[in-house]
Parts: structure tokens; sequence; C-alpha cells
């Protein structure tokens, strides 16, 4: 299988004042595969959003490598990593903050093909137009501005600009999460569907396990920072080994009145990520359980 | 447009209304129609609430959901353009009293706010004022609608933070909001609520900023209060999931109308409304992927929306 996304040992933490630091990621191993869907899964504060950030290279490392096809992207400067960004593309949670309420959506989708202009030859609007029908909208919304849409279309706009330059990987940070139930469904689909027809990757974050399960082809929990569980989605789900991540699916509500459990009433939290800046969090390692199930020991 | 008709499986009387399971309800709202301007927002909803269930209103967002229970608080009227144009919303009061809460004066609502009917809304950090202690503020319920004493209500904001599971209440007591996480201050909130033995609790939204481990225990808590209390709660959301964990009954409303309404194992298991039926079709149900190891798209039941 080739390796879309290959991610080693990732660490970034960040110095607050009062000599203490947030460990966000803490040494961290993952990779994406062709046509698969990779979801980080966690509560807030794990450092899902920190990883998917480093891996697309907007947050530098403190260290660890980031390779893109092949190509150890981690160092590279923002002039040499021009090239390689087409590859990799992101989808925000806010459709209505991620799209620039001044210019037509049109000009929106077609503005990575004006800024990468080798990469096509092809005119401008025809591919707009295919992008458009590609998401489930008509070419003739073209004209119109983001105001103008709701934000299930919003966010089918904001998938087609991702596909206009046929990324490898695309990065999809709670993006289905601020869309009601129906509309969210639709996305999910089309996300499905595109996947299908491109072999494209999606690096999916959620906090969402309902619909982590139902999109995603392997999964990795994270817990202040680090990588607890990793493996096939079925293992994971289906045979849950480390206490977190067996915490996490009892608590996730099941939408069936007959599987209703019983909880007991504790009021856990979660512990912090700060540490003073001699200190950090104990290393995790990870024990292969087979099948590329990965759990870290406790 | 489609018209209004609640479907209800086994119930086809002309003015839909479903009772809550036997007693008489707390709060029986009838045909309650509200309107911001000429934008109707509630359209002829009907429901009951009695002691010791959960009603839980879902809809998707703008269907009308929010601004009901904001009529039943006459809260709508706050905001200058909203009005309550049409229904009837009778209360029964600890007292025996039964008033109509859209005919009730201003006066008689704000002894029934907080006393009777309380509220608790998604993010408790805009329910908490930021420059006193989250003792104080409870000490400050307890002392405007109990009468207590400082003496008596420190000793009370102690009982009620360990009624709501809150670990090491002397010590959680001299925090401000900012100190505690998001469960930590939900619970403060709910405390507050409870303060008064309402009659009546509406949540609107409560768990929807929480993490899930977090929300699963707040759903516990808001539980075993509602068996303690013996209170009627109105559960606002839109996640079916939740729904699926805390309701006894549900009423789906979509574009300002009640949709269909019934017991919650009914609505799951035989959904009679096409679009209860589209809805749970969107919903992803956890478990439901066993035995496969790849993405699955969801048949979504075709309705026009």
């Amino acid at each position: 299988m080739t390796r879309i996304l290959d991610v080693e040992n990732l660490v970034k933490s960040f110095s607050l004042s009062g000599g203490m630091r947030v460990h966000a990621v803490e040494d961290v191993s993952f990779h994406v595969n062709r046509a698969e869907t990779f979801a980080l899964v966690g509560e807030s504060g794990c450092g899902k959003t920190t990883l998917a950030n480093l891996a697309m290279r907007l947050q530098k490392p403190d260290s660890g490598t980031i390779k893109l096809l092949d190509t150890d992207i981690t160092h590279l400067g923002t002039k040499e990593l021009r090239p390689h960004r087409r590859h990799l593309q992101m989808i925000f949670q806010d459709p209505f903050a991620s799209l620039n309420p001044r210019k037509t959506v049109g000009k929106i989708v077609g503005d990575p093909l004006r800024l990468n202009r080798a990469a096509s030859n092809s005119p401008d609007d025809d591919r707009v137009a295919e992008l458009f029908e590609l998401v489930g909208l008509s070419a003739d919304d073209m004209r119109k501005y983001p105001h103008q849409f709701s934000g299930g279309q919003r966010q089918r706009i904001c998938i087609a600009r991702a596909l206009t330059l046929n990324p490898s990987l695309i990065v999809a940070d709670e993006a289905v999460s601020a869309l009601d139930v129906s509309v969210r469904a639709t996305v999910l689909n089309l996300m499905i569907e595109l996947q299908q027809e491109f072999e494209l990757s999606y690096l999916f974050v959620s906090h969402d396990l309902a619909v982590v399960e139902r999109i995603a082809h392997r999964v990795a929990v994270m817990y202040l920072g680090q990588i607890v569980e990793m493996g096939p989605r079925r293992q994971v789900f289906e045979n849950p080994q480390h206490s977190y991540t067996q915490r996490l699916m009892d608590a996730a509500p099941i939408a069936d009145p007959g599987q209703r459990r019983e909880r007991a009433l504790i009021a856990g939290e979660i512990p912090s990520p700060v540490w003073p800046e001699d200190q950090g969090p104990e290393k995790v390692t990870l024990n292969d359980l087979g099948g590329g199930h990965l759990v870290a020991a406790e | 447009m489609s018209t209004a008709a609640i479907t209800s499986p086994g119930e086809a009387s002309p003015t839909p209304t479903v009772s809550g399971h036997g007693g008489s309800p707390i709060l029986s709202v009838k045909n309650l129609s509200v309107k911001f301007q000429d934008n109707i927002a509630v359209d002829d909803v009907s429901f009951d609430v009695s002691a010791g269930e959960v009603l839980a209103i879902v809809g998707e967002s703008g269907s009308g959901k929010s601004v009901t229970s904001l009529a039943i608080m006459r809260l709508v009227e706050l905001s200058s353009s909203g009005k309550v144009t049409d229904g009837q919303m009778r209360f029964s009061r600890a007292d025996g009293d039964i008033i109509d809460l859209r005919t009730a004066s201003e006066s008689t609502m704000r002894t029934i706010r907080g006393n009777d009917i309380s509220m608790i809304f998604q993010e408790p950090l805009t329910s908490l004022n930021p420059v006193y202690s989250v003792g104080n503020q409870l000490a400050e319920v307890l002392r405007v609608h109990k009468g207590m004493s400082r003496r008596e209500a420190k000793r009370g904001v102690i009982e009620l933070m360990e009624r709501v599971r809150i670990p090491e209440p002397k010590r959680r007591a001299r925090q401000y909001p900012h100190q505690m996480s998001g469960g930590m201050r939900q619970r403060v909130v709910i405390a507050m609520a409870l303060a008064c033995q309402p009659k009546v609790l509406i949540a609107d939204e409560p768990t929807t900023a929480l993490d899930v481990t977090i929300q699963a225990q707040i759903l516990a808590l808001l539980r075993e209060l509602k068996n303690d209390l013996d209170a009627g709660i109105i559960f606002i959301t839109h996640d079916m999931g939740v729904v699926a964990e805390i309701a006894d009954r549900v009423l789906v409303m979509r574009k300002s109308h009640a949709i269909e309404t019934g017991s919650v194992e009914n609505i799951f298991h035989s959904p009679q409304h096409p679009y209860t039926k589209k809805l749970l079709s969107a919903v992803p149900k956890l478990g439901s992927m066993n035995g496969t190891d790849s993405p699955a798209l969801f048949h979504l039941d075709k309705e026009e929306v």
C-alpha cells in the first residue's frame, strides 16, 4: 500500500507563563495510506488538532519528521513547500468562517488554479464548473456569494475548493461537526463517494465516535498528546484494549433507546497536559496486538 | 410547505396532545404559536410534561425548539419583536394553583422563573458571573429564593455541590467560574437550577459543549435528579444519541411545527412521519458497523425538506 503521509516521532509543546509548558503532541507516529480514511479521535485538549496542523505544516514541530509522498517536508521553507502543498488540502469546521464573503464562490473554488498556474492548462471556468457538479451543486451557482448558501452547501464549496488541485490527502478537522444531522449525513456520503472515485486519503479529526465509525478505515485514539490505541477501525471499535478507549466508547451515546446503559456517577476529569519546564509526561510504548492494532502499555 | 399534522401511533385524536405517563401533567402546552415580527417561529405546538419524566424536544437548527422553551418562561417578549400569539400554557404550581403562563402577569412570572421552572443552557460560562466565586453565587440563590440566612446558605451550598457530585465542595466553592472545567461549571449551573426544587427543569442543549465522557456524567446526573425531585424535564437537543440516552418521550420539531410525538421507543423503532424517518436514517448508530471493515454510505430516506 502506498503511504501518502508518514509522520514519525512528532513532538510539539507550547510554553506558558510561569515556567510551565503544554505538551500538546508527545512523540506521535502514524501514517495514512492511499484511498484510506485515518481518523484521529479524542476529547478537547488531547492534541488532535495540533497534530493535524503539524501534518499540514501549518505549525512547525519541535522534533520528528513528516513525509508527504516520500518527500521529507519537515524542514522545507515556505517557497520550497509550495509545490508540495497542492497534494495537501484542508476542510475546516466552520463553513461560515472559511469562505471569503467578498468573493464569488466560483472565484473561491478557482483560486487554487490561479495560484498554481503550472498545475493546469485548461480554462479555469470549465474546471470550476466540473467541481461544482462533482460536489452536488450547479455550475450556475458559481456567480453567487457565500452568504447565499446554507451551511451544508458551503461545506460542499469548501470540499470543491479542496479538490481543485487533485490533492492526495485532505485534512478534515471536525469538518462535519457544525452541520445539522441530515446535512452531515449527505456531506459524509459525498466524502465517501469522492474517496472511491479519486482514491483520496483523509486525515479525519473528530470527537464523534459514531461518525468516525462510519467513515474511517483506521483510527488513532489520542489522550494527553499521545496515541494510546491505533489500528483498523473494526478492531479498535469492536475490541478496544486501552482503558481510555474503553471509557470513551462507554460514554458515547448510542442512538437506540434499547441500548441505554446505566452509568456510574463518577466526576472524573482528564488530567492536564501542562507540566513544569523540567518535567513532562511519561513516554508510552505501543505494543502490537497483530493486524496493525497497537495499544499503549498501562 | 407540509401540514402540521402530528402523527402519533395509536392515538389519532383531532386535537393532538400526547400526555405523559399517567398522572396529570405539571405543564400542559396547547396550540402554542410564537412570532418574531412577521416570522412564525412556533406554529400550533402542543405537549404535556408530567412529574418524573423527560420530554425531549428535538429538531435541526431553526426548527423552533429553543423558542418553544423561551416561550414557556415568557422570555421571547424580552426581544421587542417576539410575541406569543396564540395558545395556552397551563402550569400547576406547588400550592395547587393552575395558571396560564401566557397570560400571567410579569410579577407572577418573576415568582415562577427560577422557583417553579428553572432553566439551564448550553454554555455554563454565560450563566455564571465571572467576578463572584461559585459558592457566593449559589449562596445568593438560596438567600433570595429560599430566604436562608448567610450561615444557612453556606451550609446549603456545600450540600448542593455534593448533590451534583462536585468533588471537594469546600475548596471548589471558593473558586471562580474561569477556574473550573466546562463539566464542573455545568454542574454548578445545575446546582443553581435545583436550589429551589423546581417542578419543571428546562435544559437547552446542556451537554452540547461538553466532551463525551463529561456528557455521560451530566446525563446520568440529570436522570438521578429527575427521580429525586420528581420534576419534569424538558430536554432540548439536536443530538439523537443523547435523546436515546435520556428521554422518556420525544417531540420532533421541524420548521416551527410539531411533526411527531411519542415514547422514545416508538420514535426510534417505529417512526411514522417521513421527516422523522429521514432524520433517523441520517443518524450514525455506534456499533452498527460491527463486522465490517470499510466505510459505509448512509441510506437516506428521501424526503424533500
